[in-house]
């Protein structure tokens, strides 16, 4: 969805629709998969819009800078929380581990995939994980991925091409 | 030919992923209409701190008008200012005759040679 200049309000609401999911999913991730916590980041998300404080130029496609608004301000978010334990005197750690399903037997074959793939993937680098979910997760191309996570495109080459290497390997062991 | 198998059965589980991901996402209408109410609290909040911030002003300016132009607390009128002065100027304390040295007319006048030491006297009992 290539955007080249300035859209309204109306339409920008109809396409903010059409990428909802694709916006939950990253925001999920976003947020080390704590729904209540993506929700939320998302929720602020349309706040800025709505209030002007994250404003498309059409300068890149409107995923592009969805997504990056969607990053900075979990990340926000995640700084605000820190702040928060820090002075409630917790001591969580920023990424939750992944639930251990109960009982693994009983999930169904996919699932289990799944869990691990997932396991995998949190064992990856942030940058390296983070591109791949971009672009395999999001469709990305590796140049707007590079702009949502603001390195340069041949930074996000070396993490993609990293990561999946990792991956690769993964996947020999796993079979 | 094994990479791009493997490559597949990534992108594969990445969407499988993805699809997860998804199928918990709450309805947009909920989120974006939380947005909207949250953004006109907002905007609610800031015309109220702006009214707050505008009355706080005017009060101030009202009262610091108040305070310069206040007018004084004694006479007012030209006619009556002129005569406080006079009753300040004639005023005396009542133990100023108390810092007059006794011999004050003898000390003011020049005595005249032709004088009697009578009336030199009599002006000097005079002032005792």
């Amino acid at each position: 969805m290539e955007m080249t200049g300035l859209i309204d309000s109306t339409e920008l609401r109809v396409q903010l629709e059409q990428l909802h999911q694709e916006s939950y999913g990253w925001a999920l991730y976003c947020c080390a998969r704590d729904s209540s916590q993506a929700e939320d980041v998302l929720q602020s998300v349309y706040l800025k819009i709505l209030e002007g404080k994250a404003r498309f130029d059409g300068k890149s496609a409107l995923k592009t800078w969805l997504f990056a608004v969607i990053r900075r301000t979990a990340a926000d978010e995640r700084r605000r929380s820190r702040w928060r334990r820090f002075w409630l005197g917790g001591n969580q750690s920023d990424i939750e581990p992944a639930a251990e399903p109960d009982n693994l037997d009983e999930t169904i074959d996919r699932m289990r995939v799944q869990v691990l793939f997932q396991r995998a993937l949190e064992d990856l680098p942030g940058r390296q994980r983070e591109v791949l979910q971009l672009v395999f997760c999001y469709d990305l191309s590796l140049a707007d991925a590079a702009r949502v996570m603001k390195v340069s495109l041949g930074s996000a080459r070396t993490h993609y091409e990293r990561g999946k290497k990792r991956l690769r390997h993964w996947l020999k062991d796993f079979q | 030919m094994n990479q791009d198998r493997e490559e597949k059965k990534i992108a594969e589980l990445f969407d499988e992923l993805k699809r997860q991901d998804q199928l918990h996402a709450p309805p947009f209408a909920r989120l974006w209409a939380r947005a909207v109410s949250q953004s006109e609290r907002a905007v609610r909040r800031h015309v109220s701190l702006r009214l707050v911030a505008a009355v706080a002003m005017v009060l101030l300016v009202a009262g610091s008008l108040a305070i310069l132009f206040r007018q004084p607390s004694g006479p007012s009128a030209p006619m009556e200012r002129a005569e406080f002065a006079v009753t300040i100027s004639g005023w005396r304390s009542p133990t100023d005759f108390l810092l007059a040295p006794v011999d004050e007319q003898l000390l003011r006048t020049v005595p005249r040679l032709d004088e009697s030491l009578h009336e030199i006297q009599a002006i000097t009992s005079y002032e005792n």
